[in-house]
């Protein structure tokens, strides 16, 4: 067994093992053990990187049993990749946590609401162990279990926010589990037809099926159920809610790495698992359209804010449209040639991992600001940024990074799909990323300008509530984050070699 | 003198190393702050005058290239920092106005708060402005006018009051927008030609391109130039400019002499000469449209400069005018008319910054925003006096001023071009430019303070009196004073010294000789 081999498993069972072991440990332990691991993982995930970088795919067969029946793990481009950028994002948000632990929720004692809620720390090592899960996993079925890990324990997570945020938990719990249901049912179906659930198998076994219908009433299900969890418009009704009123450090998780994970699954069915379809290509319009649809309609539904919160979650839904649009281009066609096509699948992840920095970070800042100021309103922010200019600072960087403005993934991202649509003459597509990004460009000045603002009572406030040395740590928490927003903006040549590694073509 | 290919990575982080460092800094630091970034402003300078010689006498060309984008199946697309004379000549000019600026700016905003930010966006509009002048091809050149467009929008913002963030929220809606056109423009032409490095005389993918396909050439040469017009100010993409005047007096001058208006008419000369080249251009038919647009402007402006009665809204029509003799000057087709083009990048820039420090120093100083405000300033500030009148000179192209160098080279190019009937736009704003700079520089010499009376205290009529017979001089602080007239002798010396080696013409000809080679 390599390194890279014992990585793979690693980071799928340590922050498992993390999280069994902080339910025994007291809270404090617990803040000490969760940076522990996560700095455990960042290191793992070295490993798979620089196999990765040199061209390799790494596998991993647990236990000994080899495809269709064991647990079959596969360190991949798009698998290195979210390692990646989740092992940042994650030992940042870990560390901001341990450091300011009232924004984990607040739980209930004996006789009143004490903010820290110590069952923060099992649940998001769970989740963790999920994310890794849903990013290796080489077939069908480990693919349902860990998104469903993932899935409930961020249904968790948001729960620890307190009464007002066990609604919004219970209405994300039901989507979660009807969007399971329907991918495990198709997951179903296909593995009636190929007897297989490994990726690679169920692929080959479907080229030689002659009748498509089942194989795309099977993506068709497995694509709803998918599009349900990441919140593609029209179903994104639950994500405002759930991720508004999520503690602090649980907003940031959510919107940058859970729904990701939906979305590696998603990318893994279409573009793995199945074959291109003859009967596809509607879907993949009505995908695009979905995808336009949330840019425009979420950023205007955005920019119709009172709190912030609520309008960092509605950028969410906006910036996942940008996902869905490079769909028509995705599966090469007939005439397209597969540059296109690769080029507009690396845009996806650039975008998919612009987004997990800057909105982590963004969403973080919102959660620090309420955390603190009492409120997210907007109009009770002003001059919010006065004692704070090192939070406003990382604001405006991961703002670049959601704008799509050089130098950010983002920018990255959007320049590949932009080249991709001019080549395939979906002139469209070039008129939604605009738009787009004007209109993100109008919600964010919404939400941050009003903070430069100068506060109209300049003196009591910070007075009575100076700025410790703990929110300190944490606002640079925050600028780690949106300065690796810009960084990996030089990395979109990089990253683009990596997915060629293992990838479907 | 050995030439590094580092020398402009170094001279873009130079900047984003001073913004660094005092980002952090406390409010109280005051010291050390204007040290750091005086110690950056020299250094940047200096280094920039090093690289002069080596590369107009020695055609040197340092150049640092990192891999940036992904391009499908083919070769990666780079980012490239190229030292040429333009670029050197942009950044010559951004140089010294940065260290000028920052001299001005630390008397200006001497005991207001904010400072650290301040500064520390001042020099990352600064490094913005450098990587501009150095980018290599279209797509480096858009990172970093992007980049531009956020890190002065807290520069508008700056004051935090309702009008400020109004102005600079005008100022983003109209940045990006701009943006977005210039987006769509550099990601299809790279889609046709390829990531298109800027040549002198024009890059040769793009020549080959456009006379395969010349309509969606021309459409992608109006999507970059109407992207890069919206901040160069042309008619009718304008109006953002005199709202974003409530910014701090050396925001706004450094928004006009270099960074943000020059940014965009820099990148319209890129487009025009090492893009597109201006051979190309011409036989595409898409000077002409450009020229009668820049005339347009240059008349428009002049006329709503006329009409303000406010002196900052009134030098911001006038950088709205002046600012596209540039645009005029490379699209009339002819070498002295592209030298004088050229030329006129640096000399508006000294010109218009001496103007708008000293619009700064009457406000300060004696309260003065109105035009009428300016009666008799002459006596109670006669340095200030004397540095305005210099560049309103200038502006009006009166000799010995560098404005008068530009005018003539302009007016020879104009002659020498297929549109003699640019001279007629030339002495028509020349004429309005008289009329709108000469009743101020009256104003303030020869001006009776006639309203004395209403304007001061009902209880302080004796002393208004008294000071009507003995003007009483203002205090005219040296860190604001200096900067402003040392433009002002520059204004002249570039003018006087105009044949000399290594003056702006000089450079500017040596280019527009490139430009038709």
């Amino acid at each position: 067994m390599t390194w890279t081999q014992f990585s793979l498993g690693a980071l799928v069972l340590l922050p498992m093992l993390g999280a069994a072991v902080a339910m025994l440990l007291p809270h404090r332990g617990r803040r000490v053990l969760g940076v522990g691991t996560a700095v455990v993982i960042a290191a793992l995930t070295v490993p798979v990187l620089v196999t990765v970088t040199a061209g390799e795919l790494t596998e991993l067969v647990l236990g000994g049993f080899d495809a269709p029946l064991g647990i079959h793990l596969r360190g991949d481009g798009l698998a290195a990749v979210f390692l990646g950028a989740t092992s940042l994002v994650g030992l940042i948000l870990t560390s901001y946590a341990a450091v300011l632990p009232k924004s984990t929720g607040t739980y209930l004692s004996s006789t009143a609401w004490v903010p820290g809620h110590p069952g923060f720390w099992p649940l998001w090592l769970g989740c963790w162990s999920g994310l890794n899960a849903v990013y290796l996993s080489g077939d069908l079925f480990n693919l349902y279990v860990a998104l469903e890990l993932v899935g409930l324990t961020a249904v968790a997570l948001v729960a620890l926010g307190g009464r007002s945020s066990w609604e919004p938990a219970l209405r994300y719990l039901f989507i979660a589990v009807l969007g399971s249901l329907m991918f495990l049912a198709g997951v179903g179906l296909l593995a009636s037809v190929t007897g297989t659930l490994d990726l690679q198998q169920t692929r080959q076994a479907l080229e030689e099926l002659d009748d498509p219908t089942l194989s795309l009433l099977a993506l068709t299900l497995m694509t709803m159920g998918l599009g349900m969890k990441i919140a593609l418009l029209p179903m994104h009704r639950w994500l405002v809610p759930a991720h508004s009123s999520a503690p602090g450090v649980v907003s940031p998780i959510l919107s940058g790495l859970v729904i990701k994970a939906a979305l590696v699954v998603l990318l893994r069915c279409w573009l793995w698992a199945v074959p291109v379809l003859p009967g596809a290509e509607w879907l993949t319009w009505l995908l695009g359209g979905l995808g336009a649809a949330a840019v425009v309609i979420g950023s205007v539904l955005a920019l119709r804010q009172d709190r912030l919160k609520p309008l960092v979650a509605y950028s969410t839904v906006a910036q996942i449209g940008y996902w869905f649009l490079a769909f028509p281009l995705l599966l090469p066609g007939e005439n397209d040639d597969a540059a296109l096509a690769s080029g507009a699948y690396s845009a996806v992840i650039a975008l998919a991992l612009g987004h997990a920095l800057a909105k982590a970070g963004l969403f973080t800042a919102a959660g620090f600001l309420k955390d603190r100021c009492g409120t997210d309103e907007i109009e009770a922010l002003r001059g919010a940024g006065a004692h704070h200019p090192t939070l406003i600072l990382a604001m405006g960087l991961c703002a670049v990074g959601l704008l799509g403005l050089p130098i950010s993934l983002g920018f990255t991202g959007k320049w590949q799909l932009a080249t991709a649509a001019v080549a395939a003459e979906h002139w469209w597509l070039i008129l939604v990323l605009g738009a787009g990004t004007l209109l993100s460009a109008a919600y964010l000045l919404r939400g941050i300008a009003p903070l430069l603002m100068q506060a109209e009572v300049d003196d009591d406030a910070p007075a009575a509530n100076p700025v410790t040395i703990r929110e300190r740590v944490g606002e640079f928490a925050v600028l780690a984050l949106g300065v690796a927003t810009l960084a990996t903006g030089l990395l979109g040549v990089w990253l683009s070699d990596l997915l060629e590694v293992g990838s479907w073509w | 003198m050995v030439v590094n290919d580092l020398i402009p990575l170094g001279l873009v982080l130079l900047s984003v190393a001073v913004a660094v460092v005092i980002f952090p800094l406390p409010q109280r630091l005051a010291r050390l702050r204007s040290t750091v970034n005086l110690v950056g402003a020299v250094t940047k300078l200096v280094l920039v005058m090093l690289l002069v010689p080596p590369v107009v006498a020695d055609g040197a060309r340092p150049e640092f290239a990192v891999p940036f984008l992904p391009a499908g199946g083919g070769e990666a697309i780079s980012l490239v920092l190229r030292v040429d004379p333009l670029a050197l000549f942009f950044a010559g000019l951004s140089a010294v106005l940065w260290l000028l600026t920052t001299i001005y700016a630390i008397g200006y905003l001497k005991g207001t708060a904010y400072q650290s930010r301040f500064f520390g966006f001042f020099s990352l509009c600064v490094a913005a402005t450098v990587g501009i002048s150095f980018s290599g091809n279209l797509i480096t050149f858009l990172v970093f006018y992007e980049l531009l467009t956020l890190v002065t929008y807290p520069l508008v913002a700056h004051w935090g009051d309702e009008k400020s963030l109004k102005a600079a929220r005008l100022y983003m809606r109209y940045a990006l927008g701009g943006g977005v056109a210039l987006l769509v423009g550099v990601v299809w032409l790279t889609m046709e030609a390829g990531p298109a490095d800027f040549a002198e005389g024009g890059a040769a993918d793009v020549a080959e391109f456009a006379a395969g396909s010349p309509t969606v050439a021309v459409i992608i040469f109006a999507l970059l130039v109407g992207g890069l017009g919206v901040k160069s100010a042309l008619v009718p993409l304008h109006s953002w400019l005199p709202a974003a005047m409530v910014a701090p007096a050396p925001v706004s001058a450094l928004l006009h002499a270099v960074a943000v208006v020059k940014a965009g008419v820099f990148g319209i000369v890129r487009v025009v000469d090492d893009v597109y080249g201006i051979e190309v251009a011409w036989e595409l038919g898409v000077l002409t449209p450009l020229l009668v647009v820049a005339s347009i402007t240059i008349i428009y402006g002049s006329y709503q400069a006329l009409r303000q009665t406010e002196i900052k809204r009134r030098l911001a029509y006038s950088t709205v005018s002046q600012v596209s003799y540039v645009v005029l000057g490379v699209t009339m087709f002819s070498m002295a008319g592209t030298a004088g083009g050229v030329v006129h990048l640096v000399h508006q820039g000294i010109m218009k910054i001496t103007l708008f420090f000293c619009a700064g120093l009457f406000a300060e100083s004696m309260g003065a925003h109105k035009i009428s405000d300016l009666r008799g300033a002459g006596r109670r500030m006669p340095w200030t006096s004397a540095a305005f009148t210099v560049g309103a000179f200038g502006m009006i192209g009166l000799p010995p001023t560098a404005g008068f160098i530009s005018k003539w080279q302009l007016g020879l190019g104009a002659l020498d071009s297929p549109h003699p009937w640019v001279l007629v736009v030339l002495v028509v704003s020349s004429l309005l430019n008289a009329a709108y700079f000469l009743p101020v520089v009256y104003n303030l010499w020869f001006g009776e303070k006639k309203n004395e009376q209403e304007n001061d205290d009902a209880d302080a009529p004796a002393i208004a009196h008294e000071r009507e017979q003995v003007p009483e001089r203002v205090h005219e602080p040296g860190p604001l004073l200096v900067p402003a007239l040392c433009t002002a002798g520059f204004t002249l010396i570039v003018g006087l010294a105009a044949s000399l080696p290594f003056s702006p013409l000089e450079i500017a000809q040596f280019i527009a000789e490139g430009v038709f080679s």
